[in-house]
């Protein structure tokens, strides 16, 4: 891959997400702004894609409000969600199987031949782990109203 | 005549999902028996072959959908199987349709595109 393959990876991550978001979720948005916000993300989502080339980890932040509203627009309501904290953090984690999907498909149009990890959850506040020697890019958006962040760490080559 | 749907898939949440999906699609959907991994679902198998119809998702632990497909096949299972999974590939497909699955659906998916692809499969030859 190339620098300008590096630089795409934005607009892969921005079109992943907005892909899913509209058809699976049929939720309002705005954004994508780049960079991390001053929200206090609770919930994150993660998924990890690896390749001869490509090696990155997924994460979709948001607070527990904005998990439970995603989680409750999948499943066709809040009455439909009940109080399982268990189902809230699976749509969460099924979010990023989606969106690391996409990105994933689109990745291998390039010949990237990436494979999925299963997707996992963390609660607690906090934002991405770093990686060394790693890029990222980060996308902030407004979901139906509620603030959720992308972000993308990976590395290209080996670099 | 109302069919009887397993769906495999490790996210309880995308099961629902997939049953909404089924009804809002128009299919006349009976019983929906589910399964987290494809060892789980041949167990459900097991227990009640009487299913028309198998939506299975490809990433599951325990067991995944291609390795689930070519188990089920095996073991004389020969109702439909659905792929329905991020995996889009060409490979993947193929790989998919030789372990013996009938037809795929990428995710994500709206119920307009389920239906028409399970109508297609559904249909009597």
């Amino acid at each position: 891959m190339t620098v300008e393959a590096a630089v795409d990876v934005g607009a892969i991550l921005a079109d992943s997400f907005r892909e899913n978001i509209e058809m699976m979720f049929g939720l309002p948005l705005e954004g994508p702004e780049e960079g991390s916000g001053d929200g206090q993300m609770t919930m994150s989502g993660m998924v990890g894609l690896g390749g001869p080339e490509f090696r990155g980890l997924l994460q979709i932040a948001c607070t527990d409000r904005g998990a439970r509203k995603l989680a409750a627009t999948l499943l066709g309501g809040e009455e439909m969600l009940g109080d399982d904290p268990a189902m809230i953090a699976d749509g969460l984690g099924e979010l990023a199987n989606l969106v690391g999907g996409a990105i994933k498909r689109r990745l291998d149009e390039g010949g990237g031949n990436i494979e999925l990890s299963l997707p996992s959850v963390l609660e607690g506040e906090g934002n991405l782990l770093g990686v060394s020697n790693s890029e990222r890019v980060t996308l902030r958006w407004i979901v139906d109203g509620e603030l959720v962040e992308t972000s993308l760490v990976y590395t290209i080559n080996g670099s | 005549m109302a069919i009887k749907v397993l769906l495999v898939d490790d996210s309880a949440v995308m099961r629902k999902v997939l049953t909404r999906a089924l009804r809002q699609a128009g299919l006349d959907v009976g019983d929906i028996l589910e399964a987290g991994d494809g060892s789980e679902a041949i167990g459900v198998l097991e227990n009640d072959p009487s299913v028309d119809l198998i939506l299975c998702d490809w990433n599951m632990p325990n067991m995944n959908g291609p390795d689930f497909v070519a188990a089920a096949r095996a073991k004389g299972y020969e109702m439909p199987i659905v792929m329905v999974t991020t995996e889009a590939g060409n490979e993947r497909v193929q790989q998919a349709l030789d372990a013996g699955a009938n037809g795929f659906v990428t995710k994500p998916f709206t119920p307009d595109k389920l239906g028409e692809a399970l109508e297609k499969i559904l249909q009597p030859a």
